[in-house]
């Protein structure tokens, strides 16, 4: 029996009618669908998920849907007019990229945080001493530690060129980054602080070079890099940089 | 500050197709959804909310609520609707319409329903359910995002139930349907 067939008989067993009134609600099924449930409900939901025709659907929409309102809602936030502060445009392009909401201000917090910032703690030497010693022991454990290799770093973006943060005054001649960071790196793509892509390049060595006529057409400002797979999903960033002559 | 009706109509002029395309493409065909009109009933309520001088949080977040409240409506709707069709169906058509259809075909549809529905709950629930996603059309990818487990895993315990649903129904004599 082959797989269509198989998906059929699925499809047969599967609630067609009157079954979406004792469905998840849509948070559940966005929170399903993103894998941000705990084991229990995940558990609950994926039984009736797997069985159920009109939340295969739902679900559907809501992995679908993900990107598409994230690229939307920068879109929107970059209209001239819409006032977003640049930094949080930014985390917003970010989070578009990383699919991680990204942080919102908040007047309130950051108010306490200063009244905070502002009470001088009293007893300051214990924690001064503490620290120290906590430095000395952290920098002997790293000088016992056998040099590692890349594979053992795991994704570290500062270990790319460029850096992510870096300011440059003219583009990038080339891209790289540990090869073990980036499993199954096929291709890099670059992309304006709007999030729109640029340019994307195929990996050779774990580094790819930036061709002299994109090079010369970035104009000064914010840009991102990330790696992406044969499947074209992001496996490293992004990293950001800026131009600034 | 709000958006004018132009920086509307041009901004979603880019995100319609593909809406429409990658979003309810398959998810429309396979419920029987109307979406064109899905994509206007979006259209309106973000219009609404973007032309006004509501503030909206978590932008990207209200934006897929917006589709995903419209698209469950829509199957809502679609679901009331399929349930008439079926009551109607039972009350006047199917007693005319009863003995059109061979009987041995009934019991043979039925039947392989009945073995497959049997082959999926005799398997553990670890392979289960990632099997009926993965036959329910899902990749291992997001099977595994789901259900939190790796790729590699959500593949291997998925292909492998649905192996183990094939050999069982190869046992219970359930063959393709072109043997």
């Amino acid at each position: 029996m082959n797989e269509a067939e198989l998906c059929a008989l699925q499809r047969a067993i599967s609630i067609k009618t009157g079954g979406v009134s004792d469905c998840p609600d849509m948070d559940t099924l966005i929170a399903f669908a993103d894998g941000e449930l705990g084991a229990a409900p995940r558990e609950l939901t994926a039984l009736h998920v797997a069985q159920c025709d009109p939340c295969v659907a739902i679900v559907r929409v809501a992995i679908s849907a993900r990107q598409w309102s994230q690229d939307l809602a920068v879109d929107i936030e970059a209209v001239p007019g819409i006032a977003v502060p640049d930094n949080v445009h930014y985390l917003r392009t970010a989070a578009t990229l990383t699919g991680v909401e990204a942080p919102r201000p908040d007047r309130e917090s950051s108010r306490t945080s200063d009244v905070m910032r502002r009470k001088k703690p009293r007893m300051w030497w214990p924690a001064a001493i503490a620290a120290t010693l906590a430095s000395v022991f952290v920098a002997n454990l790293a000088l016992r530690q056998p040099p590692m290799e890349d594979g053992l770093r795991g994704v570290d973006p500062i270990a790319t060129s460029p850096m992510s943060g870096t300011n440059l005054s003219v583009a990038p001649e080339e891209f790289s980054w540990p090869c073990a960071a980036a499993p199954g790196a096929a291709s890099v793509e670059l992309l304006g602080a709007d999030a729109l892509p640029r340019w994307k390049g195929s990996v050779r060595d774990c580094a790819v070079s930036l061709p002299i006529e994109v090079r010369q057409d970035l104009a000064a400002g914010e840009y991102l890099w990330r790696v992406k797979n044969a499947a074209g999903e992001p496996v490293l960033g992004p990293m950001v940089f800026r131009i600034s002559p | 500050m709000p958006l004018s009706r132009e920086q509307f109509d041009s901004t979603m002029a880019t995100y319609e197709p593909r809406l429409r395309a990658h979003v309810l493409g398959q998810v429309g065909a396979s419920q029987g959804l109307d979406v064109q009109e899905i994509i206007q009933e979006v259209r309106i309520r973000l219009w609404r909310v973007l032309s006004s001088e509501k503030v909206v949080e978590h932008l990207a977040s209200y934006l897929r609520k917006t589709v995903m409240s419209v698209v469950i409506d829509s199957v809502r709707r679609n679901q009331a609707l399929r349930e008439d069709a079926i009551d109607d169906l039972l009350e006047h058509q199917l007693p005319a319409e009863r003995h059109s259809v061979a009987p041995d075909k009934v019991v043979d549809s039925q039947q392989r329903v009945d073995a497959a529905r049997k082959a999926i709950s005799a398997l553990p629930a670890r392979r289960r359910v990632p099997a009926q996603l993965l036959l329910q059309g899902f990749n291992p990818q997001e099977i595994g995002q789901m259900l939190g487990l790796t790729d590699a895993t959500a593949r291997n315990l998925a292909y492998r139930g649905v192996d183990e649903i094939r050999a069982a129904l190869r046992i219970a004599g359930v063959e393709s349907w072109d043997e």
